[in-house]
């Protein structure tokens, strides 16, 4: 390489001026603070229209996302969840959300939230849209007034949202029966609620359910509403024969609950949450309350087998009572045994349905005395309690009130509690009776003077019998033989005939010449007749060509 | 004959750091006096280590340009898109001016890059006199457009992030960005290491 | 003040000039740039770091675009868009944006602003040599106008089929970006140096 020869610094080109492209910066430390200014109203801004992060405790984050899954109100979204984490006694995860500033009016304490994911429950199956759209959480607005940002997350969706309109009630039962969270309530077999809850009651010795009747249908439960499990298929043996009621399909299939108001009965309102028994069938609930009850104790001869509690006495086939209870005494005074059947009356009843039967008044000596007079004087009429097949199909037994005039005196000693209702026989004693008329009419049949006659019929009857024995003995050995000659007789005379009448016989082919001989006379006759008529003249004329 | 005095001629460096001029010393290892930056006379083995670089970037080129950058998966089905096919889709679209900013960004400008750093290279290797000021300029442009390739880059990065609606619409980056991301960084690379002063260097007489 | 100054593109030594008005001047056979205005005061380079700082705090804390469709809504940050393909297993990609359009702005940003404060006041950062050789360096791996171009094409390809809702943080970061060029055309490498070894006088 060729070094120059050190040149003087004058040598060496200068640098080009160049325009210049930047003015200088005055004022510059305005920049910045409107800068800042700006940022801090951006972030003051965006603090102020941030929402509220609230916390909910779920069972476990099944489908939820940090940061993706959201808070959807009417499906509409309000909130996004930003954080889970699982929490500190590890039974729950704590799902943390920020909910949108407007609408944070909506985080009472009673607000409810759940995960809506496709679920297939008693309802049917729900929740479709989110395999597309992804899971989310939504909300039950509750009615409290006092805010809250820590909630329990529902697992189950829930029956009942806050919107619904309607009431609920508490209906109080033995037991649960077929009913499940999300059975239904009926209306007349319209589908008028849900039942949302239950829950043994403390002690065990029955079940508390809730229902929830939706508007309309919650203005027809009133005091005078009852309640009945319209479960599945109801049927009843009793009595009264075989009875079979069901509601809808989907009660056979979750069971439910119908409810009517009593014909008759007062339909004052009632308040949400009032308490009503739930009865097993519609024939229990719709038992009018009887005001009155009276409780009586019957003794029967003869087996009590086919009466069972729940059995009706009726007085001229109507419903008076019930009975309640059958037992097993054993009298040491008589020293035998005895069966007390514990029967309920409802004297209103006989009261209301005997028309102008009795002239006492309630008003005047009460109740319970203007009962007692009448079954007094009922009884002294003959009105006894009796055992009665109701059902030849089921061998149901039923009491029987009657009016029996034959019966023996008896009287109703109140003293007693449960006062003696007198009894009559039932029906073995009957067929004993019966049995025993049978007997005596037997006996008085004359049977000696019927077995003489019965005898001398015998005899003659036998020598009847003998000489027709003679008479066909005779027939036998003489007449037989005639009457073989007379058949051999008759035979040669039909083998005669037989021969006359043969095929070749003389007589059939004279017979056959004769017939024939006639028939040409017929036909030459018909010819003349022809030509008579063809000529007439020819009677006179004679025939043409005859004539010479 | 006179020769341009050059820093070379008169044994001088200039530090690139912060463009300070000093007299050079026979040494080994030099620093700049003001900022203690690395001294050297020319970026060393700038020919190599560029055109090592220059290569790879073009053989990632094709990758870049035949895989697909993003795949969109909807309901219905999925669709693959490379860089060009992305800029067709804008075509069709309507938006024709985001369209052409696409297709000169991902497609022309590193395809211009890599086909200037050859000829840069070639020529600095060869050192021809003629066509110096224009092969400098060259390199400036190739200096500053380098980095707008970045953009299509930037775009995947936020449709993948954004378009994550599960079942509705995701979208999967590709391996045409893998490779396309390495054409932009290796050509970036590779403009940095090549010294320009080279382009103005005397030929060599052997 | 040494009386050569060489040009760094082709190496053709100048002679030291009384530097014109405008302060510019450019090499004489290649006209590459060679000396910048000196006038720029610290405080017009400190003011305008601030700005940035703020501005990429702004654009980094709050979401750049928010997208609604099909009754779900997704948005995200700057550093949501590296992560998203980080998290795509794209590591490299998801590491080579985060540099570029985080690390580097805030970098360039801080490291400035680090040199320059204690310069202001007359003094010597700790190290201050190597972070003005740091800051120099970085700038060049700063894409943040690359990075707001690539959004925009990003958002209109989002707006065929969904609804499009830019956030705070792109206004932020559009302006970080004009902020930063300003930032770079004021803060010189030679002006830096200038006013580094000034200071160490």
């Amino acid at each position: 390489m060729t070094e120059p020869s050190n040149p003087g610094l004058d040598d060496l080109p200068s640098a080009v001026p160049a325009r210049s492209r930047w003015g200088r910066l005055s004022l510059i430390w305005i920049l910045p603070a409107v800068v800042i200014l700006a940022g801090a109203f951006v972030v003051i801004h965006e603090k102020l229209a941030q929402g509220i992060s609230i916390e909910i405790r779920f069972h476990n984050a099944e489908d939820l996302d940090a940061n993706k899954t959201k808070i959807r109100y009417k499906d509409v979204e309000i909130g996004e969840v930003t954080d889970i984490h699982v929490a500190k006694d590890r039974k729950e995860v704590i799902v943390t959300a920020m909910i949108h500033r407007d609408s944070t009016e909506y985080l009472v304490d009673d607000t409810r939230f759940w995960v809506v994911r496709p679920r297939v429950s008693a309802a049917g199956v729900t929740g479709l849209g989110t395999l597309v759209s992804g899971a989310y959480i939504s909300i039950d607005v509750g009615r409290s007034a006092t805010r809250s940002r820590y909630f329990v997350g529902l697992e189950v969706p829930p029956i009942v949202t806050a919107d619904l309109a309607g009431r609920q009630f508490v209906l109080h039962a033995d037991d649960l029966g077929s009913l499940s969270i999300g059975s239904l309530v009926f209306y007349r077999h319209i589908v008028a609620g849900q039942v949302v809850g239950y829950e043994l009651d403390p002690g065990g010795a029955g079940v508390t359910i809730k229902i929830f009747a939706n508007a309309p249908f919650d203005r027809f439960i009133t005091s005078g509403t009852r309640f009945w499990q319209a479960s599945g298929i109801d049927m009843s043996l009793s009595s009264d024969g075989v009875k079979l009621r069901t509601e809808s399909l989907t009660s056979i299939l979750q069971g439910g609950v119908t409810f009517r108001a009593l014909p008759g009965s007062a339909t004052t309102a009632v308040a949400a949450d009032t308490t009503f028994t739930l009865y097993s069938d519609e024939d229990r609930a719709m038992r009018p309350t009887e005001t009155e009850i009276r409780t009586f104790v019957m003794y029967f001869k003869g087996s009590l087998r086919g009466l069972s509690a729940g059995a009706p006495v009726e007085l001229h086939g109507i419903g008076v009572g019930e009975v309640k209870s059958v037992d097993v005494e054993y009298d040491r005074d008589a020293a035998a045994l005895r069966f007390p059947v514990v029967v309920d009356l409802y004297p209103q009843r006989i009261r209301g349905r005997k028309a102008g039967g009795t002239r006492l008044s309630a008003a005047q000596e009460g109740p319970e005395t203007v009962s007692r007079t009448l079954i007094d004087s009922l009884v002294a009429h003959g009105l006894r309690a009796e055992l009665k097949s109701g059902n030849l199909l089921t061998g149901q037994k039923y009491v029987d009130m009657d009016v029996h005039a034959d019966a023996p005196a008896e009287k109703i000693w109140w003293k007693e509690q449960p006062a003696v209702f007198p009894t009559v026989s039932n029906g073995l004693d009957e067929i004993q009776d019966s049995v025993a008329g049978i007997a005596r009419k037997l006996n008085k049949v004359p049977f000696d003077r019927i077995s003489v006659r019965l005898l001398s019929t015998m005899t003659s009857l036998e020598q009847t019998l003998k000489s027709t024995d003679q008479l066909m003995r005779h027939v036998d050995g003489s007449l037989a033989p005639q009457i073989e000659a007379t058949l051999a007789e008759a035979q040669a005379a039909m083998k005669n005939a037989k021969d006359l009448l043969a095929q070749d016989a003389p007589l059939q082919s004279d017979l056959g010449a004769m017939l024939l001989q006639l028939s040409r006379a017929a036909r030459s006759v018909s010819a003349l007749v022809d030509y008579l008529e063809r000529h007439p003249e020819s009677l006179l004329r004679g025939k043409r060509g005859d004539a010479p | 004959m006179s020769l341009p005095a050059t820093g070379r001629s008169l044994g001088l460096l200039v530090c690139l750091d912060c463009r300070l001029t000093v007299r050079g010393v026979k040494l080994p290892r030099l620093q700049c006096p003001r900022c203690h930056a690395r001294l050297h006379e020319r970026k060393p083995h700038s020919l190599a280590i560029t055109t090592v670089l220059l290569i790879s970037a073009a053989v990632l080129y094709v990758p870049a340009n035949l895989l697909p950058v993003m795949d969109t998966r909807t309901f219905f089905d999925d669709e693959n898109d490379t860089i060009m096919s992305g800029v067709l889709v804008l075509l069709q679209s309507g938006s024709w001016p985001i369209a052409l900013l696409v297709f000169i960004a991902s497609i022309v400008v590193p395809l211009l890059k890599i086909l200037a750093l050859g000829v840069l290279l070639y020529s600095a290797w060869r050192r021809s006199p003629r066509g110096r000021l224009q092969r400098s300029q060259l390199y400036r442009m190739v200096e500053f457009i380098g980095r707008w390739s970045m953009l299509d880059i930037y775009a995947i990065s936020l449709l993948a992030t954004l378009v994550q609606v599960q079942t509705f619409a995701s979208i999967i980056v590709g391996w045409g960005a893998w490779a396309f991301g390495a054409v932009v960084v290796l050509t970036l690379f590779a403009a940095r290491t090549f010294d320009e002063r080279l382009l103005w260097d005397a030929p060599r007489h052997d | 003040m040494p009386p050569v100054i060489l040009c760094p593109a082709c190496d053709l030594a100048h002679r030291r000039t009384a530097t014109p008005s405008s302060g510019r001047t450019r090499c004489a056979r290649c006209r590459a740039p060679l000396q910048r205005p000196e006038s720029a005061a610290i405080e017009t380079a400190i003011a305008l770091g601030l700005c940035a700082l703020v501005l990429f705090w702004l654009g980094n804390a709050y979401p750049l675009v928010a997208m609604h469709v099909g009754g779900s809504s997704r948005a995200t940050t700057l550093m949501g868009a590296a992560r998203g393909l980080y998290d795509q297993n794209y590591k490299a990609l998801g590491a080579l944006v985060f540099l570029t359009t985080v690390i580097a702005p805030l970098l360039q940003v801080t490291a400035l602003l680090y040199v320059l404060i204690p310069l202001w006041r007359k003094r010597t950062a700790f190290g201050q040599n190597a972070v003005i050789r740091l800051l120099t360096r970085v700038r060049l791996w700063s894409f943040m106008e690359v990075f707001m171009l690539g959004a925009l094409v990003a958002l209109v390809r989002l707006s065929k089929f969904a609804h499009v809702v830019p956030g705070i943080a792109l206004w932020c970061c559009g302006l970080l970006m004009l902020c930063l060029s300003a930032l770079a055309s004021v803060t010189s490498p030679e002006q830096l140096w200038r006013w580094a070894v000034g200071s160490q006088e």
